[in-house]
């Protein structure tokens, strides 16, 4: 029993070793995957388009200005003299952001009185609002106490100066409620680990079957339940190790924090991956072609994009979606995911979502195991 | 003797087409046995029942000792099978493909790597036992998959046409193989194409549209179409068309076709019957014959066909199966006027 597994084990190994194109496009999607997503969804989005009305026009002033360029976040787009070009520019979305520095900014500084320079932000795509508002916040703060330094005299440095506000506006979704990009990038273990399973696994019957192999491997007394877990275990290993690339981009590129306990998270996503294995397999007992098979496994990985908490907040999903969301394993793994990753919780935790996690491999592989016949018809 | 395969009724229907209809068989061991029939015929799909991987309609079988409906899978530890389609793996070498299968049939410890050498070298694979199986010829593929039918010295063996696109001299080394494997109490399943392996079979049985039509030992089968249609005659002559046509005159005659370098002849129903049935005496049998034998001698040389020799040889298998078909085919065609009346 055991030597047949690993006999079954080592074939599945020897079949990826000679298929290269597809083992290493089984390692390489999912990492240009983490980095397009990384950049194109990331919050971290960099140079918002600015447009600026500097109406002071002074060298204090110029310098404002130049903070929010080198700050990477900001890329100023136009210079205007106009309040409504200003608002213009806005309105159309020619730029995301607009500054207006009064004319009394430099003045009002130089004799400690307080100013205040606008920051009207296009809330509409929180991937730019949420970084524009925190950046005009740390620039308020770092102006504020350069001025205590620069012009206050020695005796009276105490407090940090508060006489500039940058006060940033939010216009068309001032609460940007909507998911900010860590909440994206956190569920990209889930989704690539699903991804890599499921479609490796979906195909693994159908393509003893499509290849005409299955007639042979079935006539042999070999178990049901040893043909399924060898073509699980190869799998199991691959979307591992992609997972580990997964987390080491998103925690060493793009800056997650990672609170939790690796060894955990690795435990985890072990765990998360025998329901996902056991709906592949599922999907392989259902498909006639490979074809079949990975067009289901292409809906089995985009639906739970939607109904899982990947993009959203679980909790604030409508209920029927939150109803289909319950299906699949991703729902509870990013729960784990983020639990793990943000809070650095352990298992106390998030012990029902391992139990979920648990029935529903259990239910996939043991429907698997029935709807797998050793017949050919 | 001691029963290897034994079945009944058994029959397998894919929606309205009826792919096997009722078989009945018995084998014994170290029988090799024939299963012959045309295309479509349903040969591979009893052999796959009898395998236990194609669950039948109905029916009953023993196969090694165990039911073909409940115990399929007891009967896969007894059994080799060799599918008519290559179905090994070809990303696979042939040793890894050879190594899987033993493994799968228990095949391990001290005595595998012994066996597993002793195998290729039967069939004559060892010195490329790093080659793809993919990248093998045909004839060598049929070789390999024999390989792992083989591994762990299965009682009864099904092998579903093996000397397909093998050269003559392969499928005669492949023959003299299985008849050793008989000899060793192997049970032996074979089906072909080829009636010069089925004239070697011990047994042989033939299925059209899934019927058995006629089964049990050639040259029992042989004797009774003699009695039923007597002796074939061959003519060796020159040129063999012109024989041919002139031969088709004759109104004894039912069928004359070519053979080689050589005429074979069947003569009609009402010839038969006057031959051997009007007086079942040898010598007038015997006479009857010579007569007969001598018009066609006579026939030919009238239309100028240089004739070489005429001699009264057995039907071939086949001519059996050839008129069983045409019985049957006729059969079927008064069945079928019956039901558009
Ligand atoms: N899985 C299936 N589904 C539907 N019909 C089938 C199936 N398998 C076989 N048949 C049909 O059953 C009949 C018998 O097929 P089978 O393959 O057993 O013939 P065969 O005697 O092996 O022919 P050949 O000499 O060409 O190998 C054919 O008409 C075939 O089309
Ligand atoms: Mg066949």
């Amino acid at each position: 029993m055991f030597k047949n597994l690993l006999s079954m084990i080592l074939k599945e190994f020897v079949h990826l070793r000679r298929d290269f194109v597809t083992l290493v496009l089984a390692f390489a999607l999912p990492l240009v995957e983490v980095f397009l997503f990384g950049h194109g969804i990331s919050g971290e989005a960099r140079y918002i388009p600015l447009a600026v009305y500097d109406e002071d026009a002074t060298v204090s002033s110029r310098s404002l200005v130049e903070m929010f360029e080198n700050s990477s976040f900001f890329k100023i787009k136009s210079y205007t003299s106009d309040v409504t070009e200003l608002h213009d520019y806005l309105t159309k979305g020619e730029v995301k952001a607009a500054l207006h520095i009064p004319k009394d900014y430099s003045e009002s500084l130089a004799v400690d009185k307080p100013t205040r320079v606008q920051l009207v932000i296009d809330g509409i795509n929180p991937q730019f609002s949420v970084p524009a508002v925190s950046t005009a916040g740390s620039i308020e703060q770092y102006k504020n106490s350069e001025m205590v330094t620069k012009y206050l005299p020695l005796s009276n440095r105490g407090e940090p100066g508060q006489n500039l506000e940058v006060a940033p506006i939010v216009l068309y979704n001032p609460e940007m409620d909507v998911a900010t990009s860590n909440f994206v990038i956190s569920g990209l273990l889930a989704l690539i680990l699903t991804q890599s399973a499921i479609v490796l696994s979906s195909i693994a019957l159908v393509r003893e079957r499509e290849r005409g192999t299955f007639e042979q491997l079935i006539v042999t007394p070999v178990g049901k339940f040893t043909v399924l877990v060898g073509k699980m275990v190869p799998y199991i290993v691959i979307s591992f190790f992609n997972g580990v690339f997964v987390v080491a981009l998103c925690v060493f590129y793009f800056g997650l924090p990672f609170r939790g306990s690796p060894w955990l998270l690795a435990a985890e996503s072990i765990l998360f991956l025998a329901p996902v294995l056991g709906m592949g397999l599922l999907i392989s007992t259902f498909s006639k072609t490979q074809l079949q098979a990975i067009m289901i496994a292409l809906f089995a990985i985009l639906v739970p994009i939607f109904t899982t908490g990947f993009v959203w907040a679980f909790e604030t999903m409508p209920l029927p979606i939150q109803l289909i969301g319950y299906i699949f394993p991703m729902t509870y793994f990013l729960t784990i995911c983020r639990f793990i990753m943000f809070k650095g919780v352990g298992i106390s935790y998030f012990w029902q979502e391992n139990i979920a996690l648990g029935i529903l491999a259990v239910i996939f592989v043991v429907i698997s195991l029935l709807r797998f016949k050793k017949r050919v018809d | 003797m001691e029963v290897a395969i034994e079945v009944e009724n058994l029959t397998k229907k894919f929606g309205k087409l009826l792919a096997v209809d009722s078989l009945n068989l018995t084998i014994n061991k170290g029988e090799v046995f024939g299963f012959l029939g045309p295309n479509g015929s349903g040969k591979t799909t009893a052999i796959r029942m009898l395998c236990g991987i194609l669950e039948p309609t109905s029916g009953n079988g023993m196969v090694g000792g165990f039911d073909v409906m409940k115990e399929p899978e007891k009967i896969k530890c007894n059994i080799g099978y060799m599918s008519q389609k290559f179905s090994l793996y070809t990303d696979l070498t042939i040793q890894e493909n050879l190594d899987f299968y033993s493994s799968l049939y228990g095949v391990v410890g001290k005595g595998a790597r012994e066996r597993k050498k002793d195998v290729l070298e039967l069939v004559g694979l060892s010195r490329r036992v790093k080659q793809l199986a993919g990248n093998l010829s045909g004839g060598l593929k049929q070789r390999l998959a024999l390989a792992c039918a083989l591994v762990h010295r299965p009682k009864i063996l099904f092998l579903d046409e093996p000397t397909a696109g093998m050269d003559p001299v392969a499928r005669r080394i492949l023959w003299d193989l299985l008849f050793k494997l008989a000899g060793e109490g192997v049970c032996l399943f074979i089906t072909t194409h080829y009636m010069d392996e089925a004239e070697r079979c011990v047994k042989v049985a033939y299925v059209y549209y899934g019927k058995l039509l006629l089964s049990g030992r050639p040259e029992q089968m042989k004797q009774e179409e003699i009695a039923k249609t007597g002796h074939r005659i061959e003519v060796m002559c020159t040129p063999l068309v012109k024989g041919m046509m002139s031969l088709r005159g004759l109104p004894e005659l039912e069928e004359v076709t070519i053979f080689g370098e050589a005429l074979h002849v069947k003569m009609n129903s009402h010839t038969v019957q006057w031959i051997y049935q009007d007086h079942g005496h040898d010598f007038a049998v015997a006479a009857k014959r010579a007569y007969l034998m001598s018009s066609i001698k006579d026939k030919l040389e009238r239309d100028n066909v240089v004739v070489r020799s005429v001699t009264s040889v057995f039907p071939t298998l086949e001519d059996i199966f050839v008129s069983f078909t045409r019985a049957e085919d006729a059969k079927r065609e008064g069945q079928q006027i019956q039901k558009f009346d």
